[in-house]
């Protein structure tokens, strides 16, 4: 990867010709003039915008539907007058508005509801005192690296998980190399991966039971690829998430294979 | 209009960008002042992307035309998914893309023979003031080779001159999505060059 990002970076700072002055000017008048024509056509049309065409337009309006009920034959507003009761009396008009008006607010706000996403600070790679229970572990598996090893228990040190988009692209990239080893109720698990430009801040070892997924245990450093927690249930099934600073889940093992006790 | 006006930049005493783009919706001198600070930025990301100055002032052109068109609608964003340097590059990335489009349709109406004169590496003009550069004509055909969303990402991050936020800004994700999509853009990228060697 890094050859490339190196390819890359020189392709980016990679010598440009100066831009042609003549093709500047000529883009600027043209866009002058561009803007002047945008100008005059709104100019020819404005005054159809103005306020004071509205407030007239308006007293138009009225004045003619005043003159047009004036006009109206008596006997056809007696036949609508005596419609009213019998289909919409006023009450009960006045009850159904006012419960549709509001049950229309409540969904509105419902469906514009913003998401609540927890957040972390956004230094993602500062270690978590409080939730930094343990030392170093004694290792009884073959971690893939030689990176960094922290073991922590509190569900708290990263945020949760932002809801999961459905774009591909945007998916969290898979670990492809993830090992777990089971030592009695002490749980080790390894990883390795390739971080270069990806936005992580942390890592994350869920467990889930019956279909409720926890965190067992987590890491505030970006370059730690162990993590050793203790079962809490047997039949627990567990895979390794790596966050950024902002929760989103940018890593993402899937379920681990766990190797049993000996 | 005056209060924005009275907003300057404290160092330069020039107006603060914000105030200008406000400005710029119904002053041409304000969007000429945005015009040339960026004509030359969009210009060499465009040129660095295809290798050819006509296809970058194509591009150029098209770009400031489109924001012209569209500057009315831009809403200025606090944090790091705001700024007009995003939304204006975004548009260019984007007008990059229509511009292969178009040439690819044009290449393929004037037969496979047209298509090595019109094809985006080999675009007559083509390198001519720095120098034909093997690796980057290579990297230019395998990115050309890829979706356009992987385009766009791996463009705005190595060739134009934003920063990562900028860069995720201009494709309308978070930086951390950013840097998921830039991952698989640039493995996609690598199998596109490995393709490229096993069958050149």
């Amino acid at each position: 990867m890094g050859e490339l990002d190196d390819l890359l970076d020189e392709w980016g700072q990679s010598k440009t010709p100066p831009v042609d002055g003549a093709f500047v000017n000529r883009l600027d008048v043209s866009l002058r003039e561009q803007m002047s024509a945008d100008d005059e056509r709104r100019g020819a049309f404005g005054w159809l915008f103005r306020p004071g065409v509205f407030v007239v337009a308006a007293a138009v309006v009225v004045v003619g539907l005043v003159i047009g009920l004036g006009q109206r034959d008596g006997s056809e507003v007696g036949v609508a007058d005596s419609q009213i009761p019998s289909t919409s009396p006023p009450t009960t008009s006045g009850s159904a508005l006012s419960t549709a008006s509001s049950s229309t607010t409540s969904t509105s706000a419902s469906e514009v509801a913003p998401t609540t996403i927890a957040t972390v600070p956004d230094d993602g790679t500062r270690q978590t005192p409080e939730s930094t229970t343990t030392s170093t572990p004694s290792t009884t598996t073959s971690p893939p690296t030689t990176a960094s090893t922290t073991t922590t228990t509190t569900s708290e040190a990263i945020a949760t998980t932002v809801p999961s988009t459905p774009d591909p692209e945007v998916a969290p990239l898979p670990i492809p190399n993830v090992a777990a080893q089971q030592n009695g109720r002490q749980l080790t698990v390894g990883w390795r991966v390739d971080i270069t430009g990806v936005d992580v801040s942390g890592w994350v070892l869920l467990a889930t039971v019956d279909g409720n997924t926890e965190t067992l245990a987590s890491s505030r450093d970006a370059t730690t690829r162990q993590i050793v927690a203790t079962i809490t249930d047997a039949n627990a099934l567990y895979r390794i998430e790596g966050r950024s600073a902002d929760g989103s889940v940018v890593f993402d093992s899937g379920e681990i294979a766990v190797n049993p006790d000996e | 209009m005056g209060a924005t006006l009275d907003r300057v930049d404290a160092a330069s005493h020039q107006p603060t960008e914000r105030a200008l783009v406000a400005r710029a919706v119904t002053d041409p001198d304000a969007f000429g002042e945005l015009y040339r600070r960026y004509v030359g930025r969009i210009h060499d990301y465009a040129y660095r992307r295809t290798g050819s100055v006509e296809a970058a002032e194509d591009i150029c052109a098209a770009t400031f035309e489109s924001a012209l068109a569209t500057l009315g609608g831009f809403r200025w964003r606090d944090g790091e998914r705001g700024g007009f340097a995003p939304w204006l590059f975004r548009i260019a990335s984007r007008q990059t893309i229509t511009y292969y489009r178009r040439e690819s349709r044009l290449s393929s109406e004037r037969g496979q023979r047209a298509a090595a004169s019109l094809a985006p590496t080999h675009t007559p003009g083509a390198d001519d003031t720095v120098g034909l550069d093997a690796n980057l004509n290579e990297l230019r055909t395998a990115l050309d080779g890829l979706n356009e969303r992987y385009q766009r990402a791996i463009s705005l991050r190595y060739l134009s001159d934003l920063d990562v936020a900028e860069a995720a800004a201009a494709m309308g994700l978070t930086r951390p999505a950013f840097s998921v999509v830039l991952t698989r853009a640039t493995a996609a990228l690598r199998r596109q060059l490995e393709k490229g060697v096993v069958h050149g």
